[in-house]
């Protein structure tokens, strides 16, 4: 049974857990990720592991929705009422041993940065950049250890509050500009990765991105987190979660992310309106 | 005058009204009571060549059961029927009868087959109902024995071995037991408390089930081998959903029937927001195909509210659903659009709006007997908010791609030889991992044969 050993609170919609998981912790992967239940009525959700250490498993949540709020609600020697994998293929991080490599991660999509840098770091001597975009200073997290594994961390905010100012596709428009990076993994929301990938496809530069993807199953079965890969249908839960940046049919993503919007509103408003016995 | 029932007519089986049941997910078909099982059951005449039998894959001692019940044994006849088959209480119910064992029965030549689907699955629930042990076990035979997927098939040749007396643990990806019983097959035909109440009688048996755990994913079979087990049962199943292949199959209103049914029948979404899964249907919908998981699909669509169509490129006679889903689903006001075929899935903003349909026409008879369906070149579009696929599943390939020394074949199925081996040594398979999607009985059928040969092979290896 997978029990919480520590949370720690990253700011008001952001927490770290440290999950003991002695079967999952040996088979892990860099960039895999686990499916999560609370209890009875909770969504499967799928979660990157953002670290191993120890039989632990660590993972960044960030409050979005219903099943992310009863997840932060979680405590100290709560134990996960469904918690397994892992899912997902990971990248072949040998193949860029000793190269150039950044790694952009725009919100949330942070948390996915240091299991992909770490290795490639320390077990491939890659050396790696990393870029981490948020809308403001109030919304920076994980400075430290982002630049805990990184060779160069530059930190983004779209109003200039903290770090450099401005959209990260035009950052990185300067980076590439000034570096060659053999490749730039993107995780972050469908729509900015689309034109992060552009100005990658513009500088010749090989991009592999990552979504959030609505999964119900994680493993091949339900179909919900398909999209088009170079023409062909793929699942992100089995095929990804990381993709070639320049296959993607971005239109179908973004489409399919926003599917569930107006039911995890009411979803939530609801779980909140439960939890305050207030009637809606 | 004859001690048989020779009424022509079966003793009617017992349904919650059309009306009252689309609204809900009761069970359907609410079975026999001990008077009505007594009468159809002494409508079987003892037949001396048992053609009922020779239908049936396992074969379960259909007359002798039958009889047993007519003395009033029930348990004599649960003996009987669990000597053969290790899930009565499914097959009684998802079987199909109709070209199995009703479908050879004498009395069908001259009014209604003996309803023996109906019966089993009483003798069955009475039972669960009064806690029968499902079998005896022997003796341990201290030798440990993995089974993949907790299906019917993983689960039967579960049954089989602990009874012999191994030590049995069932490794299941998803977070219940039952695999396609469980997420595919919808609560109003197979009710989720009767799946448990079965599993649970697997586990007397002294089988282990742990859930949450992806063969694959994380143990490789060598880890299991070399963890002690001593051999390994793949039950794997085809849970991979097909597509068409046509223009805007990804867009937001498609959804291959698994979706569908995992998000209602596993994750309760038709109880959404209590429920936190979401399922969102909209008001008209199509299924494409026409199996026993289209049938699902529409049937689960009405039960959320939908106006449903089922669309199947052949007619009814060609139509692969058991003849009561389709009966069912008809009464529950599915309407079937049949000799029509999608070609293009039109989207407004990303979403489902239309759908073009090529008309078909009746050809000649393909590989498998029915009657090809030819395009025409003639086409039609309708409106529809969402587009349910049911066309088929293939084989689940995430235990098997990390493990190569398991040979599979063009299809991604896992070749076997006649004993249910893979090219892996100690490594047996069966089941829709092997054959494609098929029934729960066939699934049941190959775990039995695999039990029998791991049982062959351990003791042989001694």
């Amino acid at each position: 049974m997978a029990k919480i050993v520590d949370k720690i609170k990253i700011n008001d919609f952001t927490y770290k857990f440290e999950v003991l998981d002695e079967e999952i912790t040996n088979y892990a992967k860099p960039g895999q990720f686990v499916m999560v239940r609370t209890d009875e009525n909770s969504e499967r959700i799928p979660l990157t592991i953002e670290n191993i250490r120890d039989n632990k498993i660590s993972l960044l949540i960030q409050i979005v929705g219903t099943s992310t709020h009863k997840l932060c609600k979680m405590e100290v020697g709560d134990s996960y009422l469904d918690f397994y994998g892992p899912f997902g293929r990971p990248i072949e991080l040998e193949s860029y041993a000793n190269k150039n490599v950044l790694i952009l991660g725009i919100g949330r999509g942070i948390s996915t940065i240091p299991p992909l840098a770490r290795p490639l770091r320390e077990d491939f001597g890659a050396k790696v950049d990393v870029l981490s975009c948020f809308e403001s200073k109030s919304l920076v997290i994980y400075e430290d250890e982002l630049a805990a594994v990184s060779d160069n961390h530059y930190i983004l905010t779209l109003d200039g509050t903290y770090g450099y100012k401005g959209h990260s596709y035009e950052f990185l428009g300067s980076l590439l500009e000034k570096n060659a990076y053999d490749l730039v993994i993107t995780i972050g929301p469908a729509s900015i990765v689309e034109r992060l990938n552009q100005v990658c496809m513009d500088y010749k530069t090989k991009s592999i991105v990552c979504f959030n993807s609505i999964m119900v199953c994680g493993a091949g079965i339900c179909g919900s987190c398909r999209l088009t890969v170079d023409g062909s249908t793929k699942f992100a839960c089995v095929d990804g979660p990381f993709f070639d940046g320049s296959e993607i049919n971005y239109e179908e993503v973004v489409k399919r992310l926003s599917m569930y919007t107006d039911k995890e509103r009411d979803s939530y408003l609801y779980t909140l309106a439960e939890e305050r016995n207030v009637q809606i | 005058m004859s001690k048989f029932n020779m009424s022509k007519n079966q003793v009617s089986k017992p349904e919650l009204d059309k009306d009252y049941r689309k609204y809900n997910f009761k069970e359907v078909s609410t079975g026999y009571t001990l008077e009505m099982a007594q009468e159809e059951a002494s409508r079987c005449i003892r037949c001396k060549n048992t053609p009922c039998m020779n239908g049936c894959p396992v074969p379960v001692r259909i007359p002798e059961f039958i009889e047993q019940i007519t003395l009033g044994d029930l348990e004599k006849a649960y003996e009987i029927i669990t000597d053969r088959t290790n899930l009565p209480s499914i097959c009684g119910r998802v079987c199909p009868q109709e070209v199995q064992c009703e479908g050879n029965c004498t009395r069908a030549r001259n009014g209604d087959p003996v309803a023996i689907g109906m019966l089993e699955r009483f003798v069955a629930d009475y039972a669960r109902e009064n806690d029968l042990p499902l079998g005896k076990v022997a003796e341990a035979k201290g030798e440990k024995v993995a089974v993949v997927g907790a299906g019917p098939s993983g689960l039967s040749a579960g049954a089989d071995l602990a009874k012999k007396g191994y030590e049995v643990t069932i490794f299941e990806s998803l977070h219940e037991a039952g695999g396609i019983m469980t997420y595919g097959i919808p609560e109003y035909r197979l009710t989720k408390e009767m799946i448990a109440a079965e599993v649970k009688r697997f586990e007397d048996l002294g089988i282990k089930i742990k859930t949450n755990t992806t063969v694959g994913s994380n143990y490789s079979l060598d880890d299991l081998l070399n963890y002690g087990y001593d051999a390994i049962y793949l039950a794997t199943g085809a849970a991979v959903p097909n597509f068409m292949g046509i223009k805007g199959e990804n867009l937001n209103g498609v959804f291959a029937a698994n979706e569908i049914l995992m998000r209602v029948n596993l994750m309760n979404a038709y109880n959404f927001p209590a429920a936190d899964t979401p399922v969102e249907l909209g008001e008209k919908v199509l299924v494409v195909g026409g199996g026993n998981v289209a049938m699902d699909a529409a049937r689960t669509s009405i039960r959320m509210g939908c106006n449903v169509t089922v669309t199947y490129r052949r007619s009814f006679e060609e139509m692969p659903a058991r003849d009561e889903e389709v009966r069912h689903a008809q009464e529950e006001g599915v309407e079937f659009l049949n000799l029509y075929n999608p070609v293009e899935i039109i989207g407004t903003d990303g979403k489902v709006s239309r759908v073009k349909l090529e008309r078909m026409e009746l050809g000649e008879a393909d590989h498998s007997g029915r009657r090809r369906p030819v395009p025409t070149g003639e086409y039609i579009e309708n409106d529809y908010d969402s587009v349910i696929i049911a066309i088929g599943q293939s084989a689940s390939f995430l235990t098997t791609e990390k493990n190569p020394d398991v040979n599979l074949d063009n299809w991604g199925q896992i070749l076997i030889n006649v004993d249910g081996k893979t090219t892996k040594d100690y490594v047996y398979a069966g089941g829709d991992a092997v054959t494609g999607p098929k029934t729960v009985v066939l699934a049941m059928k190959a775990g039995k044969i695999a039990a029998e040969s791991i049982d062959v092979a351990l003791r042989l290896k001694k």
